[in-house]
């Protein structure tokens, strides 16, 4: 039984091992196969690396040229980055280049506006103003034509200055009203507006012309006048652009100046009136009393002739003369003792004595006390001067110099008075003593002669 | 000369007036010196003796022709002096104009313009110099005349007095 059952066994085996081995065939084929496969992919695997690897070297050949170029392009792009750095910088310097010039041609400008503003030539340079205001515009840049023109200004102003001209202008009054006259223009240092006698000066100042107020000083509105009608060929001329005149102009004319002086100028002016009136009556007193050499003679030669009524001819006649009516007071006594003739004579010299001398001490005093005057307002005016500092501090200079100026006045006012009454009084008390010795001179002669006839008679 | 009259100028108005009264006084001390030279000779006698035969011989006609000597030595010296008193007050003068125009210019200009003020200053200053110049001399050649004069004086006394003595003793 077991073997049959083995062979039971077995039986299905044999039935199958016919078909194992044909599986097993088959199954060897498909190895194979495989095999064969496997092999051909495992060919073609390295064939694919291969290509690959060759790729790979290929792109990384391709990388490293790539970046060398960016390396070169990043070299250009710094190069000319800094080239264009460089041209910026170029721009921006011609830009302040031309900002500068731009600067320095409206400073120029300015400066010459500023200049033919304060010039006496406003009014007479054509087309001046418009070149100053193009160049001066703000919006627009000024060009070469600008320069130019600028430059013909000047060159117009130069011409302008080179002359003395006389022309119609416009100018304003010192009152401020628009004027139309004749103006004398010496160059730039000068200009004088003349009507009829009168002649002011002009001063330009803020491109206008101006006349000044005020007065000039005598002789320069002489001169103008001279030279105008074609007489003089000097004239006054003030390169400091009017500063000149206007401080001529400025300052106080006689009376404004002994006005400043306070109440004090008052009684010295009135002293030196008073003294000029006494010096005036003494000057017409002694011109009538010279005793003249002729006149001398005669009477001498006709008392030595003892011709008495020759002679009280000659001295009535010459009545308004002390020695004359002297001398013939002496005649009258005639006859009578020396001493009595020597009394007469003493008492009618001491008459006209006193007219000779009349004044002259009056004149003295006031001679004496007008300084004195003068010094005295002087004090007083520095007192208030120093007064208003004690108030008002010294921080104005102007202030104190004024009140001293002021305080000055009656100093200069006194010795002026002072100077020639002094020197007057002396020459005229030398003048009365000297003819007072000529009278009595005179008087003594006449006496011996009379007293020579009356021994003779006797 | 041109010196001269530099300074004339930048002295101020008040110079011409110095410079006239220098000039004038100068012109007195050479007279009166030409003239006490020649006098030195005896020039004086004659015109006394002149006087004198006028006169006659009486005290009194005596002090006269004395007192008309004296004059006429003097002649000139009161002008002298007065110049001499007036060319200090001139130059004081000058000054007190040369401050007031300072002061003046201070007052118009303030302090800003020391130009103006030198001006001023160099009137002031320039005046009183002149001024003194003028006296100074004048005063020492004044006293030298002064002197002499006084000398010729006694001189003329001693001449007078000597011949009437005489011719009283006679």
């Amino acid at each position: 039984m077991r073997w049959f059952f083995f062979l039971l066994l077995l039986l299905p085996n044999l039935l199958f091992a016919q078909d194992l081995f044909k599986a097993m065939e088959a199954l060897r084929a498909e190895k194979k196969e495989a095999l064969f496969e496997l092999q051909q992919t495992k060919k073609r695997v390295a064939k694919e690396r291969q290509g690959l690897r060759a790729e790979i070297e290929r792109l990384k050949r391709e990388l490293k040229a790539l970046k060398e170029k960016v390396r070169t392009e990043e070299r250009r792009f710094e190069e000319l980055q800094a080239k264009r750095d460089r041209v910026l910088r170029a721009q921006q310097e011609v830009q302040q280049e031309a900002k500068a010039l731009e600067g320095i041609i409206r400073g120029f400008a300015k400066d010459l506006k500023a200049y033919f503003d304060q010039s006496l030539t406003i009014g007479e340079a054509k087309g001046r103003e418009e070149v100053l205001g193009r160049a001066l515009d703000k919006g627009r840049f000024p060009g070469i034509e600008d320069l130019k023109g600028l430059v013909e200004t000047v060159l117009q102003e130069i011409e302008l200055s080179r002359d003395t001209v006389l022309v119609e202008k416009e100018f304003l009054s010192s009152k401020g009203e628009l004027l139309k006259g004749r103006v004398l223009r010496v160059g730039e240092v000068a200009a004088y507006w003349i009507e009829g006698s009168k002649v002011q000066p002009l001063m330009a100042s803020g491109g206008k012309l101006r006349a000044l107020g005020g007065r000039l000083p005598w002789n320069v509105r002489q001169t103008v006048r001279r030279f105008v009608k074609g007489e003089g060929r000097d004239l006054y001329v003030d390169p400091s652009y009017g500063a000149a005149f206007a401080f001529q102009m400025e300052r106080p004319g006689l009376y404004e100046h002994l006005k400043s002086g306070g109440p004090i100028v008052i009684p010295i002016v009135l002293i030196g009136l008073f003294a000029l009136g006494i010096i005036l009556e003494r000057i017409i007193f002694f011109r009538k009393l010279k005793i003249s050499k002729e006149w001398r003679e005669r009477v001498i030669k006709l008392a030595g002739d003892q011709d008495w009524d020759g002679l009280r001819e000659v001295l009535g006649q010459s009545r308004g003369h002390p020695c004359g009516r002297v001398l013939l007071r002496l005649l009258e006594a005639k006859g009578q003792k020396r001493e009595v003739l020597e009394a007469v004579l003493d008492e009618a010299i001491l008459r006209e004595g006193m007219a000779l001398e009349r004044f002259l001490p009056t004149l003295k005093v006031l001679g004496s006390v007008a300084p004195l005057l003068g010094l005295l307002g002087t004090v007083v005016g520095i007192i208030s001067t120093f007064r208003a500092i004690t108030l008002f501090g010294t921080g104005n200079p102007r202030l104190m110099a004024g009140g001293i100026s002021e305080a000055l006045v009656t100093t200069e006012v006194g010795l002026v008075v002072a100077i020639p009454v002094m020197f007057l009084y002396s020459y005229f008390s030398s003048r009365a003593e000297r003819l007072s010795v000529e009278i009595e001179e005179m008087g003594l002669i006449l006496i011996r002669f009379m007293e020579e006839e009356g021994g003779g008679n006797s | 000369m041109e010196e001269i009259l530099r300074v004339v100028q930048e002295g101020g108005a008040l110079m011409w007036p110095i410079l006239g009264v220098s000039v004038w006084m100068w012109a007195i001390i050479l007279q009166k010196a030409l003239e006490l030279r020649s006098l030195k000779v005896g020039g004086l006698e004659r015109p006394l003796c002149e006087r004198l035969s006028l006169l006659g011989s009486q005290k009194r006609s005596r002090y006269l022709a004395l007192r008309a000597a004296e004059l006429e030595l003097d002649k000139g010296l009161r002008e002298l002096q007065a110049l001499i008193a007036i060319a200090p007050l001139l130059g004081l003068l000058g000054t007190v104009m040369g401050m007031d125009k300072a002061f003046w210019v201070i007052a118009y200009h303030g302090m800003g313009n020391p130009r103006a003020l030198a001006q001023g200053i160099s009137e002031a200053l320039i005046t009183t110099v002149s001024g003194l110049i003028v006296a100074i001399p004048g005063l020492f050649f004044y006293g030298l005349i002064r002197k002499r004069i006084e000398e010729a004086k006694v001189g003329v006394k001693e001449l007078v007095h000597g011949a009437f003595a005489q011719e009283e003793v006679r």
